[in-house]
């Protein structure tokens, strides 16, 4: 048709709209950059886990079981019946589509199946079909859908593909919450062998050795020896790092990410610094290092057996309580899951701050308090030495993790201490915080190298309002309390906020934090040097 | 090119005073590349903390479109195209899929300006086509210039997700590396 | 296509009602018969759905937390967007039944590029909703004159509250008018927004045409094509006494909005139409926040395997000595 050669904007001619399916058909384009690969079979092995062979998604044999129908089928049937809240949410969504527009994935991607009400849908369809009187006489009519091998696809790619962060739930109506869905979902996926090696692979590991990257116990107490080495180079004071010490008041979990990642690390010299300073008798475990519970990721039942360590270790040390470090998901599991799991925790005490004597009334059944509350209360009691003009290279904002923000309600305490410790600090857009936090784009187990795009997709609404708060106010540290965060946001605002830094909240009290016996400090916790006294006094 | 806009031909007072009409145009034929329930939430909903991909696409193709009129500042190009390609390069598009955006504005402004599509923009010697067809190639081939930038860039964000991700890597056990190091 | 064919379904059903009251045999059936059959079935349905519902546990402890925790005394918990004690949850709970606290939230963004179609969008969907349900709730409630006699004060009361205004004759009920502007931006909403209309399945358009079938159906008996309120009093007196009669005076008007009705009441448990009930058992609603200060149950907590503290340090005994950290066992 075109006499001369094509002109470029023939390019245009490409067909860059999207086909307009009915979404009730099962296709997804694995396109490689949106999914998570598969778990590699020697962990399903060692966790116990059905069908442990070698695939991949892109592939196209997924070399499901033979009865895996049944088998998922036969799954959702008995979390019917185990869970409200899955029969309820498959039950009265009334697909308003309040919800739309409130995921990040979808916000990012603008893949309408991301809309929370049909990422459920998708699962909502086969309920109707199995399970309702209607769908098994109508079908399609009464919005029932046939379970097929493509449907598991769809499932694995849009199930792993929630951060399971709750924000939906905050604008439906009735309070139906997508996590629950998603975790349903895995739940059954699981049942078939679809995992992906990002979560299974820390859950094997932590459910041998304690803890994620599978550090075994002298490793992790040549991390903790480095840590107190750095310390007392920066601070001229020598802190102890206890583990597995029988006796001590408190047993400190911590995310294991602080003994081997950066910017986690830094956290880990904070609390160090700040129980050193308040003389606190504690104790980490080798066996429990771990908070993370990437169990929460996979299922009900696998959250239970890696949470089990913590009680476990807290009665066989015989310390008096619990304390956590700075975990988004490990708190959801703290929080709502570990006392009915594995508790009661009746031989432990009602936490009690050996500082300030605050007894923390609303732990008194878990005994496990956040070092948020624990640290707010000391500043609180002025039992703290505070130079906020240690953190005068910062001026931060504070990112609410999903789970802390909507499972728990930690939001006061964090902001309490920031604004002790620093004196610039400015809040993000009153809709990207709080219960309306916007999720990091990784969490739920989906921080990894093979999903990158979709990870960068999801998290551009937080990202955004990162921006916003660099160009007005000239922030330059998000603050966070997520060991998630502190891994997935540094790439995510490395690809939209060029030159934004993260720090977990206890590492600026950490800079802040004067320490009887230190050295004048010369550096922040990062080794970076900090201009002298004087010089700071002046700004 | 500098200071000067493109020429002193009507076609580029049309253009300026015709500006409304044709971003308007052109964002709607980019947002064409979404689904379509997903291109009105793009499209209308305006607050920018819960609509960013709409927002930085409505922020930034008026400004390109007073580029093209205008200066034609490499470093204001990039700045906005980098925004709009920056987010098109982590979505489900091909290279070419995520920077036709730029392209499509010839086919708007021939459409807004009552151009026929067949008239050539090149100067044809002799040919008699006139101002308007000379106008209409320097527009056009600035059109293709901001093209080649925008690819420019869309490869530069996939690089750079490359390295992002070996950072990533290796933030995860810095420690490790970093005991090591020491004696 | 889905709009459509519940279009033509629900016309389907109000010509089926308006057959029924024309021909004399057909009468008592779509009188008595259907009305019991549909106030049973929904009675029935209901409770099973419910019991269903109920049959099911409540596992953990899963609130939705919308703000402050209480945890030290001296940071102010947000007693009702993060209820602690049952108080709160009741609190939390009527603000979410009686004013969509959820859905309002929708509304609340700064930093617009002034006002769009969008801002009144997601304001509108609250506002619709909002008067869809209580104006239906009134009207419900308003209904029961046909219901009861003597009627009672507050029913009499209700109506004087509806017909405020007092324009025209019969005078013009507020929630008449709100009902059906409601309902049909409902619809319209459907129709029209790509989103909604996306996620839309045949149910949704199906209850929309329906409850707009049996406004419209009523509408027009009070306002346009007057029946003898007389009559249908008795046939509806009759159906709560027991003592059901299909007076000769009540028209086929009466029968559509009847029989609408009756598919409504009988379509309702098996439909999304549930969520009336859904709404009060959700458990990220209405539970407390209060996991860490009492202790939840699972009735099925069963046991799993663990991997025990022995068995760990069996496993690496070696390096937990070479590191010099206690052990159980040497």
């Amino acid at each position: 048709m075109a006499e001369e050669a094509p002109k470029p904007e023939e390019l245009a001619q490409i067909d860059y709209r999207p086909p307009g399916r009915d979404w009730r058909e099962p296709a997804v384009e694995l396109r490689k950059g949106t999914f998570c690969y598969s778990a590699a079979p020697k962990h399903l092995e060692y966790l116990g886990l059905p069908n442990p062979r070698p695939w991949q998604p892109f592939e196209a044999d997924w070399k499901l079981p033979a009865d895996w129908k049944q088998t998922i089928l036969q799954g959702m049937k008995e979390r019917l019946d185990r869970f409200r809240s899955f029969r309820l949410f498959m039950d009265i969504c009334v697909r308003c589509g309040a919800c739309a527009d409130k995921c990040h994935f979808y916000i990012g991607s603008g893949d309408p199946k991301n809309m929370p009400v049909l990422r459920a849908e998708l699962m909502r369809s086969v309920y109707r079909r199995y399970f309702t009187a209607a769908g098994r006489l109508l079908g399609p009519l009464a919005g029932g859908r046939e379970l097929t091998p493509d449907v598991v696809k769809e499932w694995f790619y849009y199930f792993y593909q929630c951060t399971e962060c709750r924000r939906c739930s905050v604008f439906c109506p009735f309070g139906i919450d997508t996590a629950e869905v998603t975790m349903m979902g895995r739940e059954l996926l699981n049942l078939v062998g679809c995992n992906i090696n990002w979560i299974l692979e820390p859950v094997a590991n932590s459910y041998r050795t304690g803890n994620h990257l599978g550090i075994q116990p002298h490793a992790f107490k040549d991390s903790l020896d480095f840590a107190v080495d750095e310390l007392a180079e920066m601070t001229g004071i020598r802190v102890e790092a206890p583990i597995n010490r029988k006796g001590a008041e408190i047993l400190y979990v911590i995310p294991s990410a602080e003994t081997f990642g950066t910017p986690h690390y830094y956290t880990l010299l904070g609390s160090l610094l700040l129980f050193h300073a308040i003389g606190l008798d504690y104790t980490f475990s080798a066996y429990a290092s771990e908070g993370g519970n990437f169990g929460l990721f996979t299922s009900h039942e696998m959250m239970k057996r890696l949470n089990a360590k913590i009680y476990a270790e807290a009665r066989r040390l015989g310390v008096k309580w619990i304390l956590g470090g700075e975990c988004g998901h490990m708190w959801r599991v703290v929080h709502q899951y570990m006392d009915t799991m594995n508790g009661p925790a009746d031989f432990l005490e009602e936490p009690v701050s050996p500082i300030t004597a605050t007894r923390f009334e609303h732990a008194r059944s878990t005994k496990m308090v956040h070092i948020c509350e624990f640290t707010a209360d000391l500043i609180r009691h002025q039992k703290l030495r505070l130079d906020p003009a240690r953190n005068d290279h910062w001026t931060a904002t504070f990112h609410d993790s999903c789970n802390p923000a909507r499972s728990m309600g930690l939001i006061e305490e964090p902001r309490f201490i920031l604004r002790s410790v620093c004196s610039r600090f400015h809040e993000m857009p009153e809709n990207t915080i709080k219960e309306r936090t916007f999720c990091c784009g990784s969490g739920s187990g989906l921080g990894t190298d093979e999903n990158f795009e979709m990870r960068m997709r999801g998290g551009f609404p937080r990202a955004n309002a990162v921006r916003h708060v660099r160009d007005k106010f000239g922030v330059n540290l998000v603050a966070c309390v997520c060991a998630i965060d502190k891994a997935t946001l540094p790439p995510l605002l490395e690809y939209w906020v060029p030159g934004m830094n993260v720090a977990g909240v206890h590492e600026l009290v950490g800079n802040a934090l004067v320490v009887e016996g230190e050295k004048e400090r010369t550096t922040d916790l990062r080794g970076e040097s900090l201009k002298p006294k004087e010089e700071r006094a002046h700004e | 090119m500098t200071g000067a806009g493109v020429g002193s031909a009507p076609l580029t007072g049309a253009l300026a005073a015709g500006k409304d009409a044709i971003v308007r145009a052109w964002l709607a034929r980019t947002l064409e590349a979404y689904p379509e329930r997903t291109a009105r939430f793009l499209a209308q909903e305006g607050d920018p903390f819960r609509n960013p991909v709409g927002q930085t696409l409505k922020e930034a193709l008026p400004a390109l479109f007073d580029e093209l009129l205008g200066a034609m500042d490499a470093g204001r190009l990039s700045t906005l195209l980098d925004g709009i390609v920056r987010i098109r390069a982590v979505q489900d598009f091909t290279p070419s899929q995520a920077t036709a955006f730029v392209f499509l504005l010839k086919k708007v402004i021939r459409e807004q300006m009552d151009l026929p599509p067949h008239l050539s923009p090149l100067p044809l010697r002799g040919a008699g086509e006139g101002e308007g067809a000379m106008a209409l190639a320097a527009v056009e081939g600035r059109i293709d210039e901001m093209a080649l930038l925008a690819f420019d860039l869309f490869v530069r964000c996939r690089e750079q997700m490359y390295w992002i991700k070996a950072d990533e890597a290796r933030r995860r056990t810095s420690l490790l590396e970093r005991m090591r190091e020491r004696p | 296509m889905n709009a459509l064919g519940s279009l033509v379904l629900v016309s389907a059903l109000a010509g089926l009602g308006f057959a029924g009251g024309q021909v004399a045999g057909l009468r008592p059936l779509f009188g008595m018969i259907i009305p019991y059959a549909a106030f049973l079935t929904f009675l029935l349905g209901v409770s099973y759905r419910i019991l269903v519902w109920m049959r099911s546990p409540v596992p953990f402890r899963i609130p939705t937390t919308c703000g402050q925790q209480k945890s030290l005394p001296w940071i102010t918990p947000s007693r009702l967007e993060n209820p602690s004690s049952t108080l709160g949850v009741i609190g939390r709970m009527a603000l979410e039944i009686g004013l969509f606290r959820s859905l309002f939230r929708n509304t609340r963004a700064e930093l617009r590029e002034g006002p769009r179609l969008a801002y009144g969008e997601a304001g509108l969907l609250w506002l619709g909703a909002l008067l869809f349900h209580w104006s239906f709730l009134f009207i419900v409630l308003r209904h029961l004159r046909f219901f009861l006699e003597p009627v009672p004060g507050v029913v009499n009361a209700l109506a004087g509250l509806d017909n405020f205004f007092q324009i025209g004759a019969p005078s013009l009920y507020v929630t008449d008018v709100l009902l059906a502007g409601a309902l049909g931006y409902l619809l319209l909403r459907r129709l029209v927004n790509p989103q909604v209309r996306y996620i839309s399945l045949f149910a949704d358009y199906f209850a929309l045409f329906l409850l707009l079938g049996i406004a419209v159906s009523g509408i027009l008996m009070r306002y346009v094509v007057r029946i003898d309120t007389v009559a249908a009093k008795h046939l509806a007196l009759g159906l709560v006494t027991f003592s059901p009669v299909v007076p000769e005076e009540v028209g086929p008007l009466f029968f559509v909005h009847l029989f609408l009705l009756s598919v409504l009441a009988a379509y309702f448990p098996f439909s999304k139409l549930m969520h009336m009930g859904g709404a009060f058992l959700s458990p990220t609603r209405n539970l407390a926040n209060n996991s860490r200060m009492k202790r939840h149950v699972n009735p099925w907590n069963y046991g799993v395997p663990v991997h025990t503290y022995e068995e760990w340090e069996d496993e690496f005994r070696d390096k937990i000595k070479a590191a010099g950290l206690p052990l159980e066992k040497e």
